[in-house]
């Protein structure tokens, strides 16, 4: 998506006559190539009730200060910036065509492993074979071909937004569909890996100097032999007649984000289908015919079998007509016997040997050392009748900087991560150090649930449900934006390194999560406390709409909480909780405990620089 | 000879032959005659502190001007670099790349400092070898720069509130803060609070983040 692509939104302007009931500043941010500086604030007016009034909504104000060393020595550009994104306007179409659709196979035998033994010993021979003791079973891919007829409700929307200079990006999709298809089920070409060895010989030679015995062509022993992987070149399962099928597929995305990171990312999908269906049933007999005659194809010189046997022989010189390990090594000077005592004995080590590295070795074989590639082999096919299927999935991503030093690639954030699917969900909160040279993440906390997360179906026409589209809250409210100001950093500035300065970027502090309840108390916090507080804006929003509840933010209650539990889990863990951060040039370690006992000893030493 | 071809910076009444034994140039002999002391009369010594740090001086005996400098000192008067503080306990300046600790009690410790976006010789020792850009901070009203307070810059950091100074440099590497005298009338030092931001020029005069409480 490119700028042009952004629908363009009258600037909203703050009412004059607005006024303050909470607020939290965000960093102030210099700009040394204009000398001006950008202030801004998240906060909600005074009329509200609270922070959680539902009849209200966060605003943004900034304030782009251009300084000069001249007459009027400052001049303030007031800026403001939409929190709520619109959501995408369902509206209705209907087409036909046809599609391809992916769809995985249960696993089938697409192939043999063998065995190996050691089946022939003599003075200077050893015959190693592999019979076949088992079958290569992996799933395949399959592709459902389709003719369709479709009904479809959807829509996108974007809009940006600049946050004291920092231009954000918002792009929202939901689109659902509803598909009468005619299928049918084709195998895809594909290849199956399923080793990875160099080479497969199918003798090795051992040969000698006057003094040495050592073995032709030496080479490393894999722990595998034969084929590499399985080709499929495609196959038929169900063509005899389409199978017809109803499906409900919804998808939706939303993204906000700056250039330096996605702050907000929530994808869904929920699908479900119903009616006849080509089945495709793994052929489990396929190889039962070999591995009942496992050495029925050793000494094969072509196909399957080819590689069920390795010999082990004394090399042979036909210029000289000489067997270098007899006629080389170890000559007696003094004959008979024409070897000197211990000869045979060497030799027989160095078979003996060799054989027990090789025989380890698992073979795989497939049709395809036939020439077969075909995988019709790998399934059987069957319409049924009525075959009910449905899934869903939900992610959804935040990020929140507490540092965002974007002159000098900085970045201290809190991201959370939920992703459900099919009635399970995690999510895990993370905080995350990038510099230029490194990336650290410390996980905070971890929140399984047994829910996907996604909210019920609203009525969008008559008899038309869908999942609604989130409220997206679009929030850039970094706590600090350089180091002059933060406590927790301090580091070698991008423009010292180009003048020839050493990198380095040294991390301590002790974080303490807030909620939208400490808007008006966080900044007096990190002022007077040991401790950095942060307000995780975009966190939040996710906790409200898809942990705390499932409402999507979209119930007329802007911040519920159905699910108690979950609500009291998090907040007597993760915004209870103080997280030490300690990290060295990409190195989490507490390493001010270096500078003495009584640094040792605390946790929140604050860092300068001078 | 007319007096108004004398060449003296502080033509008048007086007719004063200047020594130097350093050339100030005429814009700041004459900002340190008017300025400094209010004229040439009686036996007076004023001395401003330039931006590289070096020392200038006028002395005045019976109308007759003296200029000197004194160079700026070739070793740093007062280490600077990265400290680490523990709360209501000590700090320390140390090493970043190796972690040894140079000097222990060490002051100050604020949050309140900027890094410039170049680097002079400003209290950094001539054998210093980090090449580490200048350090702007407000040690409570004191403006330093490399942790040696610049009273050349002209300002008293008396806003009030948390703030990082801001610095608009004179672009000029041989003299990136400018004069005493200049400074008198060009402020260059701003605070950059969370809410507002405050400039010394004029009356002084200070922005805020619309709307406030």
């Amino acid at each position: 998506m490119t700028d042009d692509d952004y629908k363009p939104v009258p600037r909203i302007e703050l009412d004059p006559g607005i006024s303050v009931g909470q607020r939290m500043t965000i960093g102030q941010r210099l700009f040394f190539n204009d000398d001006t500086a950008q202030l801004g604030q998240l906060f909600y007016p005074s009329t509200a009730a609270g922070w959680d009034d539902d009849s209200t909504e966060w605003l943004f104000s900034s304030a782009h200060i251009a300084m000069t060393t001249g007459f009027p020595y400052l001049a303030n550009t007031p800026g403001s910036a939409a929190i709520v994104m619109p959501e995408p306007t369902f509206a209705s179409s209907s087409s036909s065509g046809v599609m391809t659709t992916a769809e995985l196979l249960p696993p089938t035998p697409i192939g043999v492993t063998g065995t190996g033994e050691i089946f022939q010993t003599d003075l200077a021979l050893r015959g190693i074979r592999w019979g076949w003791s088992g079958k290569i079973v992996e799933p395949l891919m399959g592709d459902v071909h389709s003719s369709f007829v479709r009904s479809e409700y959807g829509g996108t929307e974007s809009q940006q937004e600049t946050f004291a200079g920092q231009l954000v990006s918002y792009t929202g999709e939901n689109r659902k569909i509803w598909d009468t298809r005619n299928e049918t089920l084709r195998l895809q070409v594909q290849y199956i890996p399923v080793a990875a060895h160099a080479e497969t010989t199918g003798w090795q030679s051992l040969s000698a100097s006057a003094d040495t015995l050592f073995w032709e062509n030496e080479t490393a022993i894999a722990g595998t032999r034969g084929v590499n992987g399985v080709g499929i070149a495609g196959g038929d399962i169900g063509t005899s007649s389409p199978a017809v099928r109803s499906h409900m597929d919804q998808s939706g995305e939303f993204v906000v984000s700056i250039d330096a990171a996605t702050l907000v990312s929530v994808t869904f999908s929920r699908s479900s289908s119903s009616g006849e269906k080509w089945i495709a049933t793994p052929n489990t007999t396929t190889f039962d015919g070999l591995i009942a005659d496992p050495y029925g194809l050793v000494g094969a010189t072509s196909g399957m079998g080819i590689y069920s046997r390795i010999y082990l022989l004394g090399a042979y010189i036909p210029s000289t007509d000489q067997v270098p390990i007899y006629d080389i090594y170890k000559q007696n000077p003094t004959p008979p016997p024409d070897q000197l005592p211990g000869a045979q004995d060497d030799i027989t080590a160095m078979f003996d040997a060799k054989a027990v590295q090789i025989v380890p070795q698992v073979l795989y074989d497939c049709l395809n050392s036939d020439g077969y590639y075909d995988g019709g082999y790998a399934y059987s096919g069957s319409k049924s009748p009525d075959v009910s299927l449905s899934s869903e999935s939900l992610s959804w991503v935040t990020v929140d900087h507490i540092l965002f030093d974007e002159t000098n690639g900085v970045y201290v954030s809190i991201e959370g991560e939920y992703s459900g699917a099919d009635g399970d969900a995690t999510l895990t909160v993370s905080l995350r150090i990038i510099t230029r040279y490194s990336n650290t993440v410390q996980v905070l906390e971890q929140y399984t649930y047994g829910s996907t997360g996604l909210p019920p179906e609203v009525e969008i026409a008559p008899g038309v449900f869908v999942v609604p589209s989130p409220k997206i809250r679009a929030i850039f409210a970094p706590l600090y934006q350089e180091q002059g100001s933060f406590k927790g950093a301090h580091y070698v500035e991008l423009s010292e390194e180009m003048n020839g300065a050493a990198p380095a970027h040294l991390f301590n502090f002790v974080l303490r999560l807030m909620t939208y309840d400490s808007i008006g108390t966080v900044n007096g916090l990190n002022e007077s406390e040991q401790e950095v507080y942060f307000i995780p804006c975009n966190l939040l929003e996710m906790l409200y709409s898809v942990v705390f509840s499932n409402a999507f933010g979209v119930s007329g209650v802007r911040y519920p909480v159905d699910f108690p539990v979950r609500f009291s889990d998090v907040m007597d863990s993760l915004f209870t909780n103080l997280y030490r951060v300690a990290v060295r040039d990409g190195i989490a370690v507490n390493w001010t405990d270096t500078l003495g006992a009584d640094f040792a000893a605390v946790a929140p030493i604050s860092l300068h620089r001078t | 000879m007319a007096r108004e071809d004398d060449n003296w910076p502080a033509s008048g009444n007086q007719f004063s032959l200047p020594q130097r034994d350093a050339d100030l140039g005429k814009p700041q002999e004459r900002g340190m005659a008017s300025v400094g002391i209010g004229g040439l009369g009686g036996i007076r010594t004023v001395e401003w502190q330039d931006g590289d740090g070096a020392i200038s001086r006028l002395r005045t005996r019976g109308g007759w001007p003296v200029f000197e400098r004194d160079p700026i000192e070739s070793e740093s008067v007062l280490p600077r670099g990265f400290v680490a503080k523990i709360p209501n306990g000590r700090a320390v300046l140390f090493d970043p790349y190796t972690l040894d600790v140079l000097v222990t009690p060490y002051l100050p410790a604020v949050n309140t400092y900027t890094v410039l976006d170049f680097a002079t010789t400003w209290n950094v020792p001539a054998s210093d070898t980090t090449h580490w850009n200048d350090v702007i901070l407000f040690d409570g009203q004191t403006v330093k720069v490399n942790n040696l307070a610049m009273p050349s810059i002209g300002v008293t950091a008396d806003h009030g509130y948390s703030a990082i100074p801001y610095f608009i440099n004179r672009n000029d590497a041989s003299n990136q803060y400018g004069t005493e005298e200049a400074n008198v009338t060009e402020k260059r030092v701003f605070a950059v609070g969370r809410d507002r931001v405050t400039a010394w020029g004029g009356a002084g005069v200070t922005e805020l983040l619309e709307p406030q409480p």
